[in-house]
Order: structure tokens, then sequence, then C-alpha cells
């Protein structure tokens, strides 16, 4: 399988010429950085770029840092997998976007408050402590969001140039990268920031339109729909299809994220808080609607003929990605799209498209690391000296924690093994930091009561969104309501096991205290039967070792005393170990609770706990 | 001795019916839009949705594009000279 892969991403155009064009890409990003570092002496300019940017360049910096080359992987990812119900993404985006530019919601009553970073809001409305602990979310957060980028962006030049995936080019590709972003970031700041922001918007939005004509043109327009109507069916289009991944709950979810990419994630707040006025604040993001929606339906689109592609005119990607043997292990989708676009586009486009995605990559990793060491040393460092740090010191700091963070995503890049698709992880993550602070922002702008005992318990609750990701299910999978306690395992044969009997419990009587309280709490999370004929089908079985390690396998069929799963990675289940049940919880299915678990504790610790001096909350 | 400054002049018009009127035509915008994907939604079904949402947001970005990279430029001269005249007094 692995030389498959190597076999696979070997027959790209990438040419000598394309290497040219990147390489001289690189060199103007860079040299920007050494051109306007005189510039970023003071923390103002480094960090907002002196408040002077104007209305298009601001549509420039901010399509910049959102249309990531992470976002351009998740998205053709999405694709790949769902087809064009995947668009619904795009479109909410879109669609919110715009409303928040119309309406200013959150974003121009920030912008009022002349503050750098949100935590600085926090420090104005609720006090330093609040400040101090939101920075530690937002940092913790947003850190662990930003964990896979590098990897990910590394696996899209792996595949789109032809290196090989099974060597070391991916960490070689890794460490490279980083120093290129750290050297610029390091160097020139929001400044040089923003103006290679601009040059990538340019690259960008030329290279992904063109991208998405030639895709199209590969595989056919008639071809790409029926292709996916055929193999997809109606789930390929219709997000809320019986048999579709999405679903109501997932788009509310998607509602809520849009409103969090505009209004609430700091790298999209720097830019706004960056904008010359209000006014232009507004235009900023209504103009930007187009590109938010944009950012994901081409990327989606590019996912979507890579599945027809590898359907339809390449066997040998097919085996690649979905094998007909169930024994052999599927490649990562990721690489899909990356291989697809590097076999259709022609040599010099080629290049072209990967500067455009690598200064995708850099753009967007210049932001967060600025941003997040920003969030360091502003609101949790310099709040801790009392704010006795002077500018040339608080540079200094910013400037070791972006190589520190650099190091750190890094590390994360080879470490976690989640598998989750990458949108869904990132999500959950942002999720620790969003859902806490879109209740102190909301509230602390548009509700007077808003105390910071409220605040804090928010910013506390919000952790719980961690819940989400698959690796921390697993480890807290007993506690999950509805989950089943391990019972022994009494027979195995192949991936079949044999435990003690479920007996169906006798009916209940009915209570009014139960139906109201008990059913409703117990809403989210799914109740088994166990002792029905595939009562457990879909739910995670955990098999626990007599040497006390674990795996884990999905039901595939199940009755009373016995259940079927997929293949076992680590050990064969042998009799007298156990094993329990637990049904894993979707990302959107936690943030949406912690949205509303969050909101609740704000509310109610902000009207048990008030304020002694009330601040003003809108026109502070 | 001169006279204090007349007060400027009332807007005839209240800055509140400006702010209604671009509200009502947004809605008007999005429910016309909602309307015409409903319409479309009962004659193609999502495939007709997506083949224009596809084709509308690829437009409106190619138009975006333009835009943005010339007036990008302007300002970015602009940003690059008020940094300039900062650090030349010094601010």
């Amino acid at each position: 399988m692995e030389s498959a892969l190597t076999n696979a991403t070997s027959q790209t155009n990438f040419t000598t010429i394309d290497w040219l064009i990147v390489v001289v890409y690189l060199l103007v990003s860079v040299g920007i950085a050494f051109l306007v570092k005189r510039y970023a002496g003071n923390m103002t300019n480094f960090v907002s770029a002196g408040r002077a940017v104007g209305t298009w360049l601001g549509v420039a910096t901010l399509t910049g840092t959102e249309m990531g080359l992470i976002t351009v992987m998740y998205s053709a990812q999405k694709g790949f997998t769902a087809g064009f119900a995947a668009f619904h993404i795009g479109v909410i985006a879109g669609v919110v976007a715009l409303l928040i530019g119309l309406t200013g919601f959150i974003v121009v009553r920030l912008r009022e408050h002349k503050v750098l970073t949100i935590p600085e809001y926090y420090e104005k409305r609720y006090g330093r402590r609040t400040r101090i602990l939101g920075g530690i979310m937002l940092a913790f957060g947003g850190l662990l969001n930003m964990g896979l980028f590098l990897k990910v962006g590394a696996m899209f030049i792996v595949g789109i140039t032809g290196m090989d995936p099974d060597g070391n080019a991916l960490k070689v590709v890794m460490v490279v990268l980083l120093a290129l972003v750290l050297v610029y970031t390091v160097i020139g700041g929001m400044i040089s920031v923003v103006i290679t922001d601009y040059i990538q918007f340019v690259i960008l939005s030329i290279g992904l339109l063109v991208a998405g004509w030639l895709a199209i043109e590969s595989v056919g327009w008639d071809n790409l729909f029926e292709t996916v109507r055929t193999h997809k069916g109606e789930a390929g289009f219709n997000p809320v299809a019986a048999d579709s991944s999405f679903g109501f709950e997932y788009i509310a979810w998607m509602f809520f994220l849009g409103i969090v990419n505009c209004a609430l994630w700091p790298t999209a707040v720097a830019r706004a808080l960056a904008m010359e006025s209000t006014a232009s604040l507004k235009q900023q993001y209504t103009w930007s609607s187009i590109s938010f929606a944009i950012r994901m339906i081409i990327p989606n689109l590019l996912g979507v003929c890579a599945f027809v592609f590898v359907l339809t005119k390449a066997p040998d990607l097919q085996q690649l990605f979905s094998p007909a043997d169930a024994d052999v292990e599927a490649v990562n989708n990721l690489y899909a799209m990356p291989i697809f676009l590097g076999r259709i586009l022609p040599a010099g486009l080629i290049g072209l498209i990967t500067a455009a995605m690598i200064a995708a990559f850099m753009s967007t990793h210049d932001s967060y690391l600025l941003c997040w060491s920003t969030v360091i040393t502003q609101d949790i460092i310099a709040p801790l000296f009392k704010e006795r740090l002077d500018n040339p010191t608080r540079i200094k700091i910013t400037r070791i924690l972006i190589v520190l963070i650099g190091l750190y995503i890094l590390y994360w890049g080879l470490f976690y093994t989640g598998e989750e698709d990458i949108w869904d992880y990132m999500a959950v993550t942002g999720a620790i930091y969003f859902t806490g602070a879109f209740s102190l922002l909301f509230g602390g702008l548009y509700w007077h009561r808003a105390s910071s005992t409220g605040a804090v318990l928010a910013l506390l609750v919000g952790v719980t969104a961690v819940l989400g990701l698959g690796p921390v299910q697993d480890y807290v999978h007993t506690y999950i309501p509805g989950s089943i306690a391990e019972r022994n395992i009494t027979a195995t044969a192949d991936e079949t096991i044999e435990f003690e009997a479920f007996n169906e419990p006798d009916e209940m009587e009915e209570s009014v205290f139960r139906e109201m309280v008990v059913d409703f709490v117990m809403t989210p999370f799914e109740q088994a039967k166990p002792w029905n004929r595939n009562g457990l089908e879909g739910w995670t079985a955990v098999v626990r070792g007599q040497t006390g390690q674990e795996q884990k396998a999905k039901v595939a069929s199940s009755w009373a005393d016995e259940a079927t799963t997929s293949a076992w990675s680590d050990f064969e289940p042998q009799v007298g170990d156990t094993v329990s049940f637990y049904k894993p919880l979707s990302g959107a299915r936690v943030g949406l609770m912690t949205i509303c678990f969050t909101l609740f504790v704000f509310i109610l610790g902000s009207l048990m706990v008030p304020d002694r001096k009330q601040k003003e909350a809108a026109n502070e | 001795m001169t006279p204090a400054p007349l007060p400027p002049p009332k807007p005839v018009t209240p800055a509140w019916v400006f702010i209604l009127l671009k509200t009502v035509l947004a809605v008007l915008v999005v429910t016309l839009v909602t309307a015409g994907m409903i319409l479309l939604h009962r004659e193609t079904g999502w495939e007709g949705i997506w083949k224009v949402t596809l084709i509308g947001t690829c437009g409106l970005f190619a138009i975006l594009s333009v835009l943005v990279i010339v007036g990008g430029a302007l300002d970015v001269r602009k940003l690059l000279r008020r940094l300039h005249e900062r650090e030349s007094s010094g601010d």
C-alpha cells in the first residue's frame, strides 16, 4: 500500500519550472518582511498594522487569513466524502458573514472599544482575572486548533509535487514551511502579514478560479453530477437526506460556526480591529461574505471532482482510496485532491497553483502565530506583570512565543492520531474557546447585567467542548450517559465476541419526574437496547485485556449475547477480557450542547452574583 | 470680537430612516433570493440549487477579485505612506 501511494503521487505534472515559480514567490514574501521591518517598532503597528488598513486591503487580508491551505484541504475532504451536499457549509458561512457585515453584530461594538485583542475587552468589561482566564482559554483552544495545520499543509505539498510520502519528505516539508513562516512573521509583524495577504489574494483568487474550471473540464460537467448521483445518491446533494452525514443538527452547528468565524475567531477579529473605521469594517465584512462562501465552495468542488476522477478516470487511485478488499486499509483521503490536481494541471500552471496554496498556507500561519503569541503576551503575561512591560520587551516576548508555538505545531502534527475529518477536529478544538467567548462578548456588549462571575463560569464550562474529540471520548467513554458498563467476554471467534447476555428490563412505572427531567436531560445521548437484534449496531466496543491494555472497534452487528465488529487493531480479545460499549457523540452535538451550557451558566452566574459596580454594556 | 460658530445644520432626514431603508432592502434581497431558491428547488431539486450556487458564487468572486486587486493595491500604497509619515513624525 505504501508503494502504491508513492506511485500515485509520482505521476504528477510538476516540473522544474513549477519549482522556480514557487521559489520566486517564497523569496518575494520573505523580502517584503525585511522591507517593512522598520515600521514594526511599536506594539500597535506590530499587531494591528497601525489601525490604518483600508476597505479593499481589509477584504484581501481577511480573505487571505480565512482562506488558508488548511481550509482548502478540509473543504476538499468534505467534498470528497459528502459530495455537493457539503456546499451548504460555504453557503451558510457566506450568508452569516453578509448578515454580520450589514448589522455589525459584535464586531462594530468591539472595534469601538479600540482594543487590540478580545481578552483586552474582557478586562475592560469584566476585570483583570477574566482577561487572564480568557487569554488562557483562547490560547489553549487556539493552539490545539492550529495543531494540524502544518501537517495537512505539508501533505498537500507532498501530494501535488510528487515527493515520496513514505519517506521523510513530509517531515522535511513541515520543517521548511515552518522556518519560512517564522522568519517573516517574527520580523515584520502584522504589516508584512497584511501585505503578503494581499499578494496571496491576487495569486489565490486567480489560481482557485482557474483550478476549478480545469477540474470540471477534466471530469466533464454532466459526468460530475451523474457520478455523484450514482455513487452517493440523494445524500450526495441533500444535506438533510435520511442517509446524509450532516442533518439539521450539523446545519445548526454550521450557523453558529459562521458567527464564530466572522465575529469571534481572533484572527478574523484582529482584521476587524485593524480597520481604519467602523464603516470600512462593515464594508469589509459585507464584501468578504463572497470570499467566506467561495473559500469553501471551490475546494468542495475540487474534492467532488477528485472523487469523480478517482472513480471514472483513475482505477489505480480507486484501489488506493476505496480498496475492494476490506482487509486493505484505505489511504488518507486528504491526499485525493492534491494528487488529482497534480495529474490534471499542466506544467507552469501547477507551479502557480502550488505557489498560491503555499501562499494560503503561509498567510494563515503567520496570522495564527501572531494572534496566539499576542494573546499570550498581551493577555496573560502582561497583566501578570501589572502592565509594567514596555513595548520592546513585549515585542521580544511575542517573537519568542511565535518560535515556541511553531515548534509545538511541528510536534503536534507528528503526534496527534485522531480520526475525525479535519474540519470537525478544528470545530471542536475551537469550541473550547469560542463557546465561552460567545457568552462573554454577546453578553458584555449587549446585556448590562452581565457579570464577571458569569464570565468566569462560562469560560470554564467552555472546556467541556473537548469531549467532542474522538481520543478524549475513548478515554472517558464510561462516563458518557447511555454507555454500557464492562461485561466479561465468555467466548471469541474471529471478529465476533460473546459476553454475558443482556436481558430486557421490566417495564418501568410511568413517572412524571422521569419523563420531564431525566428524559429531557438524556435526549442528546443515545440509549441502546442491546437485547434487540442489532441494538448495538454503529456503537463502539472497547475491549480491555487482562493486563489493562484497551482497544476499540465499531460494532457491525449484535445480538443479546454477542457482537461482531470491524477488525481488532492491537490484540485478539480473549475469554476473561471485558467489553464495554458506547455511542460516540458527534462534534456538532457536543458543540451545541456546550453553547447551551455556557450560556446557561453565564446567565445564571450573572443574575446570582452581579458585579458590585455595574459596568455599561454597550457604550462603555 | 468674532461671533461663535453656528452649529452644523440638522440633517433634513434623520439617520434612522436610512438605517430602516437599508434593513428593508437587505430583507427584501434575502427574501427574493430565498424565494428564487425555493422555486428552483421545486423545479430541479438540490442538484439545480448547487449548480446555480456554484456558478453564481464563482461569478461574484471573479468580480470581487478584480475590485480587491485594484483597490487593495491603492490601499497598500496608502498604508505604507501613512506608516512612513508616522515614522517621520516620531509618532
